[in-house]
């Protein structure tokens, strides 16, 4: 009778390990780990000063503005590798909402290395922006719900929203910009090593490049809205945006 | 010996598995998996919360317990008396909603559908941030069911039928609060509707819509800017809707929450719950789906038919409570939205495509008793 208390109390012991998977962290073996992790957090500038929302700016044009929201997508993220060849990091995305301090997201599975740039893009690719939305969980980058960036079954997504109102006649302005031919491609020079330390990047974002260089902006002239992705107002927000990515930094 | 070595091993399996109670159970206790069978087309994957896995025990002892008056201090209000299924579970028709002493609240009960999916908190000011929270509020809220939680954990105790309907589904006859608020998170989080029309014609592609119909989606889902030349030769002053920035997606929702434009709004709502100013006269952004049943409209309940509420946001909104520079997305709708005649009646019978007639008259949603 012994050996069969002893028995059950072994059983005991199994079952109550077995299933304790949510409470004891599974940290992997360093020596099998193959890929790593970067986290990039997202600085928002407005030139040379923090970027504030709720508070009076003044834009290139010279007009005062309050910044009420920006939102904007990310994807196709890679790292370009020393002998210049792109590592690509498929299908991992992020939403970035400054005005909700959401401005960090973490890349992972990317091959240990060294690498001398990362790049990515504000806006999704055709296929993953006329996808059905209803393949994400709602806490997706790229859920609806999650994000309130998708254009209902017309058009996709919209890749970046900017929007506020004109001090001191409390015009608004709504910016929404979509169209995979707006889809804008970065990449910057950065010395990186992805190894089993988890690594962590800042790269700024100046909202004062989005309303000049090469054109500056003028709300009153160019408008208060952009609503169609052919529109000059589209075009000239977008080939401002060129500029808009002005450094990174790798935490040491 | 053999009994107890049995029931050891199965103490030991209910043990391990210990996500599926908090409480221990009394005796061993086996529950089936609940399994959706909505097409995953026509809405987003399953979110269920970790600490509460849906069982068919659970949903149905959570079904019994929204539709048993025994939750109020009279024992004459449910849930289900002011969410009522033929109403996509919203009050009757009533813009207020009475509670068992003759009070009157101050805001239109909201339809209890597509629950899982809800991010940023329940009720118009988000002031829960659970379901399994959100269902003993209205228990001790002195204009509704004003009864205490320990006087129902007590009531429910004396039952022999709840005593063995919590002993199905969560192992235990001992009832308390927080198995009282999962067992109806349960049965709330089955409440999903995901068959009206628009997902047989948008979504499924098995049905088509009239021609009004599809006038109408093209003005929900296109900015205040003019409608295309195609639509409305005649008429280039008819614009969209600029509908889907807030009522978005398949959901029909929006997890922000906003100030619609209303004047003479003294609620705080969103603002009153986190203290913040710039959220003064916000509001949850409320699912469209089932809209043709929900009436009357608003967080007060201030429109009687979905005809008003297109007027409304066709209005200047000049009256506005909250600062709509605030809100840049109302303000630009306030500056540019005209529709026709003809073109409102076609937003109407666009948002009666959302109607779900299933979801109104499914049996599993129905009072048990």
């Amino acid at each position: 009778m012994k050996n069969l208390l002893y028995l059950l109390l072994g059983l005991l012991l199994i079952a109550v390990s077995s299933c304790d998977d949510d409470d004891i962290p599974v940290i992997p073996d360093p020596t099998e780990q193959t890929t790593g992790n970067l986290t990039i957090t997202m600085n928002h500038v407005y030139g040379s000063s923090d970027m504030h929302y709720n508070q009076t700016v003044n834009l290139p044009s010279t007009e005062q503005v309050e910044f009420k929201r920006l939102y904007y997508l990310l994807s196709d993220f890679y790292l370009r590798n020393e002998a210049g060849t792109k590592v690509v990091l498929p299908k991992q995305y992020a939403l970035i909402e400054d005005h909700n301090d959401k401005v960090s997201f973490t890349l992972t599975d990317i091959p240990f290395g060294t690498y001398s740039a990362i790049g990515f893009s504000i806006g999704l690719d055709s296929v993953t922006n006329h996808g059905n939305p209803n393949q994400y969980e709602t806490s997706h980058p790229l859920s609806p719900i999650n994000n309130s960036l998708h254009w209902n079954w017309e058009g996709g997504y919209i890749f970046t929203a900017i929007e506020g109102k004109v001090i001191p006649s409390n015009e608004t302005f709504v910016f929404h910009l979509a169209g995979v031919q707006h889809k804008l491609d970065y990449e910057l020079k950065v010395q990186l090593t992805c190894s089993t330390t988890p690594q962590y990047a800042t790269i700024t974002y100046d909202v004062k490049e989005v309303f000049q260089n090469p054109e500056i902006y003028t709300i009153a002239e160019d408008g208060t809205s952009s609503h169609s992705t052919t529109s000059p107002v589209v075009i000239k927000l977008i080939n401002n945006m060129g500029n808009i990515m002005t450094g990174i930094t790798v935490k040491k | 010996m053999k009994k107890l070595i049995v029931y050891l091993l199965l103490a030991s399996s209910v043990i391990a598995c210990k996500d599926v109670v908090n409480e221990v159970p009394d005796t061993p206790f086996s529950t089936t998996p609940y399994t959706f069978s909505f097409n995953k087309t026509v809405l987003p994957p399953v979110r269920i919360p970790k600490d509460n896995p849906l069982t068919q025990e659970g949903v149905q002892l959570g079904r019994m317990l929204f539709y048993d008056p025994i939750l109020s201090a009279d024992s004459t209000q449910s849930c289900a008396s002011c969410h009522n299924q033929t109403d996509a579970f919203t009050d009757n028709g009533r813009q207020f909603s009475t509670g068992i002493r003759g009070i009157t609240g101050t805001r239109n009960a909201m339809s209890i559908v597509n629950m899982m999916w809800h991010l940023d908190g329940f009720f118009w000011d988000g002031r829960s941030d659970a379901l399994k929270h959100l269902a003993l509020i209205p228990i001790e809220d002195p204009t509704e069911m004003d009864e205490t939680i320990g006087n129902v954990v007590a009531k429910l105790n004396r039952s022999p039928m709840y005593q063995e309907a919590f002993k199905k589904a969560f192992g235990t006859g001992a009832i308390g609060d927080e198995i009282i608020g999962k067992a109806l998170e349960q049965f709330m989080l089955t409440m999903v509707s995901g068959n009206s029309k628009f997902d047989r014609v948008v979504m499924l592609k098995t049905e088509e819509f009239t021609v009004q119909e599809r006038t109408g989606q093209t003005i929900f889902n296109q900015e205040a800017t003019p409608i295309n030349e195609e639509l409305d030769p005649k008429n280039p002053k008819n614009f969209g809707g600029d509908c889907f920035h807030c009522h978005g997606n398949s959901l029909f929702m929006s997890r922000n929450y906003m100030s619609n434009g209303l004047p003479n709004v003294t609620d705080l709502g969103r603002g009153a719950t986190n203290g913040n100013p710039r959220d003064n006269y916000k509001f949850k952004t409320p699912t469209l789906r089932n809209i043709e049943k929900t009436a009357p409209y608003m967080h007060d309940g201030r429109f009687n038919t979905l005809e008003e509420v297109v007027q409304h946001y066709l209005s200047d909104m000049t009256n506005a409570t909250a600062n709509l520079g605030d809100e840049p997305n109302m303000h630009a709708l306030r500056d540019s939205v005209y529709l026709s005649e003809e073109h409102k009646a076609a937003l109407v019978a666009f948002l009666k495509t959302l109607t779900d007639d299933d979801f109104l008259t499914n049996e599993a949603y129905s009072n048990p008793f």
